[in-house]
């Protein structure tokens, strides 16, 4: 029962690590912002079933194009993260299949799949902090995109927590080893969690605050700081996502 | 510079405020003369903090990505963070960690990539809470070695540690903390002298209680241990001179080769 608990502690991490990798090519720049979202969105309230579809094909076309050079890799680190974070979608929606008409909440639970698949391989393509750099050129409150950046960033790190506290439990629970016992050494480790979570996200905000140095005006020898220049994978993506967006707009009209 | 004093005395506190992390109650911190918390987001570039414990600043997939995080952010052409990150792992010895997930590294690999993340942006100030904690001989002189070469390049380096002989190897002033002030400020070679630390409440350490045992003056410690400028031209000129040697060897062999064939 422990073995099991670990086991899934120490692979959601992995997933939830490999999720924040960043993309080494930098073709999808920090301007593909909106476009991300605008796919994204497209896919969750998608009219019909072939735009639920597109979008995935769109975020898969992103990432092939903007990983050339590490192909094979890019994709086979995309498909744990995609693979988990559908499973749990798709759990989580499931009592709809019990409550709802069936075919309505087959095609809620797809464009949740489907948004969740697009984001991933989006936000893949780009980086994630490419993604974070163009919510802050969208002008939004430094505030909220830290909160947004922690919470991304904090979940692996108290997943880390969690497996250490469980691991010093273990260690330790020298007596019974039943099913009672393994229940109550858990809820005793979720109760400590609890209490070290906060503690764990001012780290982990303090360690992000530290080195984010967007927004410091003499960052280099040039005046202005870098700016990155609209590529042409941005370009496509932004085509692509009005594209979507008429054709949902059109579907829905008819 | 350095910042000694017992557990618990506000070392790792001071430095967190001077990074611009957390606000003092009360005062001011000023960086050249301009308030830190006035214009932190420009200032911030300036400053490197390497937090105490590693695990809590290293929060990236790859140690690659943990590296280039600042460069990132800053808005840097890729091909720019990988030059700058390439040359600060290099310079560290952690080439080939470049692909691990940072929280499965030990805690010295942990160290060097915390520090190779702050060197990466070039900071001109470096705040370093103990930088040489759960460190081993080789790791230790490696951040020694880092910490001259900054010192070399005019940065200002930082550092806060309760281990006082390897402020007293390598700080020209250390300010003693106790309780949340500063008890006293004195030179780097004088740390490991019995009435300073009477005077502060600080523990010999084993230095300091060898040199009392074999009647050695601090002085000839000093001069034997202290990574002085004189040391680090020492080391330099010694460096060079394998160099030279080695290029001269190298000639000759060429030279060998061009008449016999090798």
């Amino acid at each position: 029962m422990r073995g099991a608990t670990q086991a899934y502690l120490a692979g959601l991490r992995e997933v939830l690590t490999e999720l924040l990798k960043e993309s080494g090519s930098g073709l999808l720049t920090p301007y593909s912002t909106p476009a991300i979202i605008t796919v994204t969105f497209t896919a969750a309230l998608a009219p019909s079933w072939i735009c639920v579809v597109l979008p995935s094909i769109i975020a898969l076309t992103m990432l092939t194009l903007s990983a050339w050079g590490s192909l094979a890799e890019e994709l086979k680190g995309a498909v744990k993260p995609v693979v988990t974070v559908t499973a749990f979608s798709a759990f989580v929606s499931t009592p709809l299949l019990l409550s709802r008409d069936f075919s309505d909440a087959a095609f809620f639970i797809a464009r949740v799949v489907a948004s969740s698949i697009t984001f991933i391989m989006l936000v893949r393509a780009a980086g994630w902090s490419r993604v974070l750099k163009g919510l802050r050129y969208l002008a939004l409150p430094e505030t909220l995109v830290l909160m947004i950046e922690e919470a991304v960033r904090f979940i692996p790190s108290f997943l880390g927590d969690a497996l250490t506290l469980t691991s010093a439990r273990e260690a330790r629970t020298l007596g019974d080893s039943g099913t009672l016992s393994t229940w109550r050494t858990l809820s005793t480790v979720a109760s400590e969690l609890i209490l070290r979570a906060n503690a764990r996200a001012q780290k982990v905000l303090m360690a992000i605050k530290s080195r984010t140095l967007a927004g410091s005006g003499n960052v280099t020898p040039r005046s202005g700081g870098y700016r990155s220049n609209v590529s042409y994978l941005d370009v496509l993506l932004y085509l692509l996502a009005v594209l979507m967006v008429l054709m949902e707009v059109v579907i829905t009209a008819l | 510079m350095a910042i000694l004093g017992p557990t618990g005395c506000g070392k790792s506190t001071l430095l967190t405020i001077m990074a611009g992390l957390m606000r003092p109650d009360e005062g001011r911190v000023l960086v050249n003369g301009e308030d830190l918390f006035g214009n932190i987001k420009a200032l911030r570039r300036h400053i490197g903090l390497l937090f105490q414990d590693p695990e809590h600043q290293l929060f990236n997939a790859t140690v690659y990505d943990e590296v280039a995080y600042a460069l990132r952010t800053m808005g840097m052409p890729e091909d720019e963070v990988r030059r700058r990150v390439l040359r600060v792992v290099e310079e560290l010895g952690i080439r080939e960690l470049l692909d691990r997930r940072p929280f499965k590294l030990s805690v010295g690999e942990k160290k060097k990539v915390a520090l190779a993340s702050v060197l990466s942006y070039d900071p001109e100030v470096l705040l370093l809470d103990e930088p040489t904690a759960n460190l081993g001989a080789r790791d230790e002189a490696l951040i020694i070695s880092t910490l001259v070469k900054a010192r070399r390049a005019g940065k200002t380096v930082v550092m806060a540690s309760h281990d006082l002989e390897f402020v007293f190897r390598v700080a020209d002033k250390a300010y003693i903390m106790g309780n949340g002030t500063i008890k006293a400020v004195v030179k780097g070679e004088d740390v490991i002298k019995p009435e300073v630390l009477d005077a502060v409440g600080l523990t010999p350490p084993l230095i300091t209680m060898v040199a009392e045992h074999f009647r050695i003056s601090y002085e000839e410690i000093a001069s034997l241990t202290r990574v002085t400028e004189e040391h680090e031209r020492q080391e330099q000129s010694l460096k060079l001179g394998t160099k030279a040697h080695a290029s001269s060897f190298d000639t000759v062999a060429s030279n060998h080769g061009d008449k016999g064939g090798g």
